[in-house]
């Protein structure tokens, strides 16, 4: 069996600028989940049943769609029905725009739940100091409520980033070259001759990353441990 | 200096306060007293917006507020002037204990910051706890989170400063160290409304003693005549339940 | 958008033919991963030991990676690495005689170890020191003290985290097209590709995917509740 580390070495250089593709639909659907996820989880906070509800059932339906099928879904079938009902024509732009679009969905579900349950962990009573002591409603959130549940959060979205990171990678399957869609065309223009090397390598980045991830999202938690 | 009148809030079916009417003089210290249940916690969160009375009227500084239907301005306006002090501390756990006693007055009431840390500074000293200025709030026992707490209120000079139960979340010995503060602060002519539990304290440093029970003001008068002289049978009952009249330590 | 209505009723019937496939890896990889799962998180609880350190960088690199690099390493790679071996020194073994269906179920296991030894190891680790130790004292085995005091009182919070872990393999299950094994995902996949009808196919079998994963929940949901009120919780 031959197995040779200096082509492990060469396509993990190779692949490695990749990553950038990886980590960029990573971050922006880290963003958006954050902003729809904290709409989705204010709607699940609600007093009034039937926005609870949507919010609720939204999540468990697109909490129960596999990923890939989800990305097959937006890819076939958001541009037609972009295209029927508003007009907007999407066929042609990149492929990582339905990748985006497909993991934002997911972050967006996850995070509301961890957002929820963040809130709902925080004492009322901290709501209610900060007021009592003068502060207006927004400034008691993004002063006092925001900043603990950001660290009760934090490991949570830790972990919500390592999945988004591997789901994308499915994004391979409609075309997108992210450090997988690198690995498949490295792998063909070599006729399958490295194809352990490069796949051991295209393995090694996606663990190293995971790995850095989370030694990151450590130290971030111990800066704001409020000495906790 | 406040004055609250036919105060009415239920939660559901169930009627808290009835209709409670209480005034409150300048330099007042008045204690609220009664069973659990008897709607002061609320009637104290009513006063400083933090529960919606469903009716009643508030004169506060010599202004008039509907409860029910007073506007943002007018909320913001009464939490400036009063402060609180919460049963369970509600120390801010994201922020230091200077910060927790600065950040009413930085950001809810636009003091320049050394100026806060000042007078922070000073309200903490005044409890015993400027050598616990950089803690965090997880550092810190009950009755320093409390007195910590009450600082919080003293600084940002409020005409009166709302107590609710500060001593029964703490262990025993730590009441002691809370309710000397409050004395000394009692003995500064702050105005104070305080529910509670602690008897001799309330006979020592009240001015007015107003037991409520079921949502209703029962009986109000001094200590001398709320623990000796109680006119209403329910007083009497509650009073008895509480400490044996014989046992009963000046 | 117009949907072919007679086109959804005739995937239905094609992706009919995937659900025992997709019913038999799940059913496969529980019966295999939960046993073996808390086996890992048991000696992982115990830090010290090799055992614990090989295990615990085997659950770093399955949940560092995509499911479908393990599937492109294990299952296209090394048979092609491994084939060019035998095939030098002449042992005559047809390493691609083996079915997709069994790198499935390999695959999806090994996962899912890892998977169900994480939710294990938060669940047993909630349970208080002093009931294995009690145990201990009254003689009971190592073994016994896990599976008559601990495992049971952790279950209550260990229940949900399971309901997830099997919504998650069902969701990992429509990985399996890559390894050419007809699930409802690949049925879908090739109907949608024959008849260039995508969205109908995949809106079918989400559904199915979404019935599927809500009745879970819900048995779940049931079980929890049986058990918390079975331990008065």
């Amino acid at each position: 069996m031959r197995f040779d580390i200096v082509y492990l070495w060469k396509y993990f250089w190779k692949i490695l600028p990749y990553l950038r593709v990886t980590l960029e639909y990573a971050g922006l659907s880290l963003l958006f989940g954050l902003i729809f996820g904290s709409i989705l989880a204010a709607f699940k906070l609600q007093k009034y049943r039937i926005i609870r509800y949507f919010g609720v059932v939204y999540t468990a339906v697109f909490r129960s769609i596999p990923p890939v099928v989800l990305l097959f879904l937006v890819y076939y079938g958001l541009p037609q029905l972009l295209l029927n009902t508003v007009g907007i024509d999407i066929q042609n732009e990149e492929k990582i725009l339905y990748v985006i679009i497909t993991i934002s969905i997911l972050s967006m579900v996850s995070l509301s739940e961890v957002i929820r349950s963040a809130y709902t962990s925080i004492d009322k009573g901290q709501y209610e100091a900060a007021i009592s002591s003068g502060l207006l409603p927004i400034q008691a959130m993004v002063r006092i409520v925001i900043p603990q549940m950001i660290y009760v959060a934090l490991p949570n979205i830790g972990n919500i980033v390592i999945y988004l990171i591997k789901e994308g990678s499915l994004g391979f399957t409609i075309g997108l070259v992210d450090v997988f869609g690198k690995a498949n065309s490295l792998n063909q223009n070599s006729y399958s001759n490295y194809i352990l090397e490069i796949y051991t390598a295209l393995a090694l980045i996606y663990w190293f990353t995971s790995i850095l991830l989370e030694k990151g999202m450590k130290l971030i938690e111990r800066r704001v441990s409020y000495g906790r | 200096m406040l004055e609250l009148k036919d105060v009415k809030k239920s939660f559901g079916k169930n009627r808290i306060l009835k209709g409670v009417d209480i005034s409150v003089n300048k330099g007042d210290v008045v204690v609220i007293l009664g069973p659990s249940g008897s709607g002061k916690t609320t009637l104290l969160r009513t006063i400083n917006f933090l529960e919606r009375a469903d009716s009643g009227t508030m004169i506060f500084d010599g202004k008039t507020y509907d409860m029910k239907r007073a506007g943002k301005k007018e909320v913001n306006f009464v939490r400036k002037n009063t402060a609180f002090v919460f049963q369970n501390y509600c120390l801010f756990n994201n922020k230091t204990v200077l910060q927790n006693v600065t950040e009413g007055l930085i950001i809810g009431r636009k003091v320049p910051k050394a100026e806060a840390e000042v007078k922070a500074k000073a309200a903490l000293e005044k409890v015993g706890m400027l050598d616990y200025a950089d803690y965090y709030p997880s550092r810190l026992s009950g009755g320093m989170q409390q007195r910590v707490g009450i600082a919080r209120a003293v600084a940002v000079s409020p005409d009166i400063i709302l107590f609710d139960e500060p001593t029964s979340a703490l262990d025993p010995e730590l009441v002691g160290d809370v309710l000397k503060v409050i004395r000394k602060l009692a003995k500064e002519d702050i105005t104070m409304i305080v529910v509670t539990h602690e008897m001799s304290f309330a006979e020592d440093v009240a001015n007015k003693v107003i037991f409520m029970a079921d949502g209703v003001v029962v009986e109000e008068g001094t200590p001398e005549e709320i623990f000796y002289r109680p006119k209403e049978e329910r007083t009497r009952q509650f009073l008895s339940r509480i400490i044996p009249v014989d046992n009963y330590v000046i | 958008m117009k949907l072919d209505h007679n086109f959804i009723k005739n995937t239905f019937i094609a992706v009919l033919a995937g659900v025992p496939v997709t019913f038999k890896l799940i059913l496969v990889v529980l019966l295999f991963s939960i046993p073996l799962g808390v086996v890992v998180a048991i000696v992982r609880m115990n830090k010290s030991g090799v055992l614990s350190k090989i295990f615990s960088v085997y659950v770093s690199f399955i949940r560092g990676t995509p499911a479908m690099v393990q599937i492109y390493l294990l299952y296209n790679a090394l048979p092609v690495v491994i084939m060019r071996f035998f095939q030098e020194k002449g042992i005559g073994i047809d390493v691609y005689g083996i079915k997709g269906m069994t790198y499935a179920y390999f695959i999806l296991t090994a996962t899912y170890i890892a998977v169900m030894s994480e939710s294990f190891r938060g669940g047993l680790s909630a349970v208080d020191k002093g009931q294995l130790e009690a145990a201990k004292s009254i003689g009971l085995t190592p073994f016994q003290g896990y599976y008559r005091i601990v495992i049971p009182q952790a279950m209550a919070n260990i229940l949900p985290v399971l309901a997830n872990n099997v919504t998650g393999l069902v969701k990992m299950s429509s990985l399996v097209f890559a390894m050419s094994v007809f699930d409802i995902t690949a049925i879908a996949k090739t109907e949608g590709a024959r008849h260039t009808t995508y969205v109908e196919a995949y809106l079918v079998i989400a559904v199915m995917y979404i019935t599927l994963n809500l009745t879970i929940e819900l048995i779940f949901k049931l079980l929890e509740k049986r058990i918390k009120e079975y331990h008065a919780l």
